[in-house]
This record gives structure tokens, C-alpha cells and sequence, in this order.
């Protein structure tokens, strides 16, 4: 029988994502639409064939078997106690939620309900973040000196209600909304960094440039940069004393491989960016850790330890007080 | 530099270049509560690193303006567009009568207008100052006329407090026209100056145009009043975008004579004109070899009097015009004495088109 779901929260990822996603599974059943703008919802349900729409979760919870939450992060936390309360399982946009202790009690209450959950860092759905991980597991570079990631666009993102730009919706900005996937594939990669220096250009407000320096174990090095304003190289490249490798950040399975005991580079399989495919991938592991009782790919845990880490990093740069002039725009401190 | 702190301001175009700007200083430097109206989420990136509350809006609707408005104690109408006649006059006129009339029911103490020197057009007198005539020269000056005109009327019949500035060419890191648009041009050679760029250059720096706007704020003589604001120090044309040729590497700049290019601008138009025309011929339709080689010939002669690209009359007029634009009423009235100098504000801006990755 299939997975009786609803997407809350309808705003521009349920629409380009989560929604077409759960359409194109014949393991779920989309049930239902909640968003507070029911005229939203309604004209998506319309569009998708969605046969509920309803303003809240707890008009629709007895009908369904899990829920996918993708209203802004403030309010996670509170529809994340509606839905477990219900008995439901949860799969959870990113951020988990704006912070460490709000994704403390979301994981409680999972835990006491003996429910699901999992967080959508689509990018652990990518082959080559996959791939990545078990070509570094075989050592395949050798010892591993370094990691680079730059990630950056100038802000496109067609939201709705610009909760990604509203501090009075979010804890912060570019790293916590945008690198937060890629934050995750270096945490995944290589562990908890033992160190780090941050830097980024927020003057009491959300921050649109970050500099992040990450000292993991055995000397790896990781430079982050990342940016919401301009156009950086969008890949990650990671060096070790046998070779590097680099992967575009936008794209899901393309890997270059150059080995110093090897003429030229060797190109893994590359493919188009496919969204709804990704999506649909990471709701058929949620619905497999449902039926199974395995694990998520990424799991809840996965999402408080990036937040946690995120927490620190803005812990250190509020330890820094603001510059008497506004320095120019962009510029990291 | 003066007592904004804790005051609510709200700052229209916050999302802009100018406003954005403006914004970020007030909160940061001033500690005023600030309040942004947001039109397009997407502009926000800058204005959202500062401690402003940003509201959703949008200029055209008097309610959601009147919202924005609530509480608050002065206002920056800096908000405004270029483009066609009919989005300059709905943003900039109608726009700015819906920020004074939200103004006057709010009770605000003050609303300083951003305009723009473009208002007295391209080739001013030498010594012009606040008191030179309005220029119409196309959709933005004139609506920007016309929004001075809606300005004016309301310090005269209602006597709600405003300050006018008319800032010169504004430059400086994020300056879409003074420095983007030029350095672009100047990657793909593009670029070449008039009368090898001896010209008088009246800009202003964005942080000496925020400085202004902020006097304006709060000076008690400013109301009522315009202001003319440059960075007080004119240069060449050839030392100011000299200085972006060396941040590229380019060794010397093309020129033009501006006889030459005042004679061939219309000719070129008249070109493109007919070209438009041309090329609008459908493309299952095949153009026959007469017609192909009308558009090739055609195409020819723009290359050929402009060989490093096009301007219109406008700027050619502008980067011809030698004269020396007169600030002493912003520096007597508002003690506005401008503390960025071009080759510091070049240090600046070269800083930060390097961090964007600009060059």
C-alpha cells in the first residue's frame, strides 16, 4: 500500500521539488497540501492533482502516514511536535532548524514517538558525493592533504515569503540556507573538524559572503568559500599526495580524477541537473527507512551536527565587534 | 557624524545601490532602526547583512507603502528605475507621490529625495549649480523632473519637510553605470574615451553621497532646499576610467573626437533604425543577396565609425562636456565636505570588485 503523505509548507521548493517529486513515485500517494496561503496551495493541488488542501497539519494528520516539512525553519520545530504527536514519520527540509537545541527537541520528539526522521541534504543523493566518499575510504589520492570548496550565485532563489533573507525567520544566511549541503558532505567526508577560523561580511544582520577555514584531523586542510552575491567556480576539489580530484557543484554525477602515476584525467559519468529525480530519490530512501526501519540516508542526527557546527561559527564571529565604518560590501571579517 | 540613533528611518530603493548603501551605514554606524521596503526578494542579499528589518512592498501600491511607513521618524526616497517612459513615470512619479502622501499622514519629520543630476541634463554650464534649468532628455531625467515637480508641491502647498540631492554620477563598489558597465565594456575592448577623455568628470563617491544624505537628514537649513553633490574635486574622464583600465591591464584607451562622434551618433541610429527594420523580416522567409548584402553593408558602417563601440548622444555629450559643476551651497548649508578621494575610493572599489570576482 502506498505511503499516504502531505507537503506542508508550499512555497518555491515544495513546487519545484518535493510535490512533482512525490507525483512521480508510485510508492506515495500525495494526500494532501497545508500551507497558511490556501490560495497557494489550492493552485498548486490544482496543478498536481493533490485531491486536500488544508491550512493546518492537525486537519489532516489522521489521514496520513508522514509528512514532508517544507515551510520556512522557524516554524519547523512546532509542526515537527504536530506531525510526531500524530504518529506521523517526517521528512524535514534543511535546516533542520535555526538552531542546535531546536533540533535537540525535534530529534526528542521523534525518539519518544518511535518515528522517521530525516533531513533533505539532497546532496548525499548526488553519485558523485557517493562516489567521493568511497573513492576517499579506498584512499584512492593517497593521504589527503586538502579540500577546497567555492560555492556562489548571485541570489536567485524564487521564494515566496524571503525567509531566507529575514532574520526574524532565520539564524543566519548563506551558510546556514545555501552551504549548509555542502557543510554536510565535508562533515560526512571527513569527520567533525578540530578547528576552524570564520569569517563572513553579516553587519548585524544575516551574512551573504562567508570565509571558512577547517582543520580536520590527520592535517587535512578545508578552505569554504561562499557566496550569495557573486559567481564563484561551484566545485569542490580535493588534493592528496597521490592526485586530486574535482566535482561541479551543480552536477550530480560528474567526477575528475587526476592521478600522479597516471597520464591525464579521467572523467566519471556526467549528468544534467534532474531536481525532481533527486528529490524523488531522497523521499524513496525515506519511505525504504520507513518499511525497513533503517536509517535515512541523512539522518536527524546528520542535521544537528551541521547546525551545531554552524552555531559555532557564528559564536566566534558575535566575539568580534562590529567595525565603527561599514566596510564595503562583501568584504569578510 | 550625526545623531541617528535610535531613530526609526524608513529607506524606499534599500535594495539598491544608493539605498543599500545608505541603509547599511545607518544601521551600522548611525544605530538607527532601519526599515527596508523589499520589492524583489532576490535584491536583498546586500541590505539583508545589516540590522534592518525589511518589509515586503511595493511603491506603486499606496497601501502597502503606508504600512512600510508606520512609526517611523524620517524617510530616504531613494527608489527609482530606469527603462521605458511608462516604468519611470509609474516608479519614479506615481512611486514618490505615494511615499510624501504616506509621509504627510504618518507625520514624518523629514523626507530627503534622492534625485539626480541628470535633471539639468547632459552638457551643463560651467559653475552650474542647484538653480540651472531642468533639461527633459528622455524617460529617466524626465520623470525625475517630474517627481522634483510632485517634491516641490508638496513643500509648498502641504509644507511637509523635504530635502532634495542630486548627486553627479555615482561610483563606487556595486555602481551598476559608472563602474560595472564601463569595466565590462573594457574587458571586451569596448570602451573609448571622448576627446581623449579630457572632459570634466563631476562623480561622486558613494560613501561621500551616503555622507551627503545623511546631513540632509538632519541639518536644520536643509528643508526646502536642493543640493548639487560631487565629490568636490573634479577630474578627467581620462583619470577617472584610467584607473579602471589599470585594474584590467589595458594600456591605453581608445578615443573619439567628439565632433567626429556627435556627427556619426545619429547617422549610426538612423542605421540601427533601419536595421531593426530589416531584421525583422520573418526567418522562414529567405532574405534574398541583395537584401543580405544591404544588412552586411549597413552593419559595416556602425563598425567602422565607432570601432570600440557605441554611446548614445547622452554620454557623448556628458564625457565632452568640460564643466565644473558647483557644490559650495551642499557645503555651506550642510557642511557636507566630501572625505573620500578618487584615488581612495578606487582603492576601495578595486578591493571589492576583486572580491566578487569581478576582475
Amino acid at each position: 500500500m502506498a505511503l499516504r503523505i502531505a507537503v506542508v509548507g508550499c512555497g518555491a521548493v515544495a513546487e519545484i521539488g518535493h510535490i512533482p517529486a512525490a507525483c512521480s513515485l508510485d510508492k506515495v500517494k500525495l494526500a494532501g497540501l497545508v500551507d497558511s496561503d490556501r490560495a497557494q496551495a489550492e493552485k498548486l493541488a490544482e496543478r498536481f492533482g493533490v485531491p486536500k488542501v488544508v491550512t493546518s497539519l492537525t486537519e489532516v494528520a489522521h489521514e496520513l502516514d508522514a509528512v514532508v516539512l517544507s515551510t520556512p525553519p522557524h516554524i519547523r520545530p512546532l509542526l515537527a511536535e504536530q506531525a510526531f504527536s500524530a504518529g506521523l514519520h517526517v521528512l524535514c527540509e534543511k535546516p533542520l532548524a535555526n538552531s542546535s537545541a531546536e533540533c535537540q527537541a525535534i530529534l526528542s520528539a521523534a525518539k519518544r514517538a518511535n518515528r522517521v526522521l530525516a533531513v533533505a541534504h539532497t546532496a548525499r543523493f548526488f553519485p558523485n558525493r557517493v562516489r567521493v566518499e568511497s573513492l576517499l575510504k579506498q584512499k584512492l589520492l593517497g593521504k589527503v592533504y586538502s579540500v577546497d570548496v567555492e560555492q556562489g550565485d548571485p541570489y536567485d532563489w524564487p521564494t515566496r515569503t524571503g525567509y531566507p533573507l529575514r532574520r526574524d525567520m532565520v539564524r543566519g544566511g548563506v551558510l546556514l540556507n545555501e552551504g549548509v549541503h555542502s557543510l554536510d558532505a565535508l562533515l560526512w567526508w571527513f569527520g567533525s573538524p578540530v578547528d576552524f577560523e570564520y569569517e563572513d561580511d553579516a553587519l548585524g544582520g544575516i551574512e551573504s559572503n562567508v570565509r571558512l577555514r577547517l582543520h580536520f584531523a590527520d592535517g587535512i586542510l578545508g578552505k569554504f568559500r561562499l557566496s550569495r552575491t557573486c559567481k564563484l567556480d561551484n566545485r569542490i576539489t580535493v588534493r592528496g599526495e597521490a592526485g586530486h580530484l574535482f566535482l561541479p557543484l551543480y552536477d550530480v554525477a560528474g567526477i575528475t580524477i587526476t592521478r600522479n602515476d597516471q597520464q591525464g584525467t579521467q572523467e566519471l559519468a556526467c549528468s544534467n541537473w534532474d531536481f525532481v529525480k533527486i528529490v524523488a530519490e531522497q523521499l524513496q530512501d525515506f519511505v525504504q527507512s520507513i518499511e525497513t526501519e533503517k536509517p535515512p540516508r541523512a539522518t536527524g542526527q546528520d542535521g544537528l551536527v551541521t547546525i551545531e557546527f554552524i552555531e559555532k561559527c557564528y559564536a566566534a564571529k558575535r566575539q568580534r565587534p562590529l567595525p565603527k565604518r561599514a566596510p564595503i560590501p562583501g568584504l569578510t571579517w | 557624524m550625526v545623531d541617528y540613533a535610535g531613530r526609526k528611518i524608513l529607506v524606499t530603493g534599500g535594495t539598491g545601490f544608493i539605498g543599500g548603501r545608505l541603509a547599511e551605514r545607518l544601521a551600522v554606524e548611525e544605530q538607527a532602526r532601519v526599515r527596508v521596503l523589499v520589492h524583489h526578494w532576490s535584491k536583498a542579499t546586500w541590505v539583508s547583512r545589516a540590522d534592518v528589518e525589511l518589509v515586503q512592498g511595493d511603491i506603486r501600491d499606496p497601501h502597502s507603502v503606508a504600512q512600510a511607513m508606520r512609526g517611523c521618524e524620517l524617510v530616504f526616497h531613494c527608489a527609482a528605475v530606469g527603462g521605458t517612459l511608462d516604468q519611470c513615470m509609474s516608479i519614479n512619479c506615481e512611486g514618490t507621490r505615494n511615499v510624501l502622501e504616506s509621509a504627510m499622514n504618518a507625520r514624518v519629520e523629514r523626507v530627503v529625495y534622492l534625485s539626480t543630476i541628470a535633471v539639468h541634463g547632459p552638457d551643463l554650464p560651467d559653475q552650474a549649480d542647484e538653480n540651472d534649468e531642468f533639461r527633459p532628455s528622455g524617460p529617466y531625467g524626465d520623470s525625475k523632473i517630474d517627481a522634483e515637480k510632485i517634491i516641490w508641491q508638496f513643500w509648498r502647498e502641504r509644507r511637509l519637510p523635504l530635502v532634495i540631492i542630486r548627486p553627479a554620477p555615482v561610483w563606487g563598489p556595486r555602481a551598476a553605470s559608472f563602474t560595472l558597465w564601463p569595466l565590462n565594456c573594457m574587458k571586451s575592448g569596448q570602451w573609448f574615451l571622448i576627446d581623449s577623455g579630457q572632459g570634466t568628470c563631476n562623480a561622486v563617491y558613494i560613501d561621500n553621497l551616503v555622507d551627503a544624505l545623511l546631513l540632509a537628514g538632519v541639518k536644520p537649513g536643509a528643508v526646502g532646499e536642493a543640493f548639487l553633490i560631487t565629490d568636490g574635486r573634479p577630474c578627467t574622464w581620462a583619470e577617472y576610467f584610467g584607473h579602471y583600465a589599470r585594474m584590467l591591464g589595458v594600456q591605453k584607451l581608445p578615443s573619439i573626437r567628439s565632433d567626429v562622434a556627435r556627427f556619426a551618433s545619429p547617422v549610426v541610429g538612423k542605421i540601427n533604425g533601419l536595421l531593426s527594420r530589416l531584421d525583422h523580416t520573418p526567418a522562414y522567409e529567405p532574405a534574398r543577396t541583395s537584401k543580405r548584402a544591404l544588412r552586411w553593408g549597413l552593419r559595416l558602417i556602425p563598425r567602422l565609425l565607432f570601432p570600440y563601440g557605441s554611446l548614445d548622444s547622452w554620454d557623448l555629450r556628458k564625457y565632452a562636456c568640460r564643466a565644473e559643476l558647483n557644490v559650495s551651497k551642499a557645503r555651506a548649508v550642510l557642511g557636507y565636505s566630501p572625505p573620500i578621494c578618487l584615488e581612495e575610493g578606487m582603492r576601495e572599489t578595486e578591493a571589492w570588485l576583486r572580491d566578487q570576482r569581478i576582475i
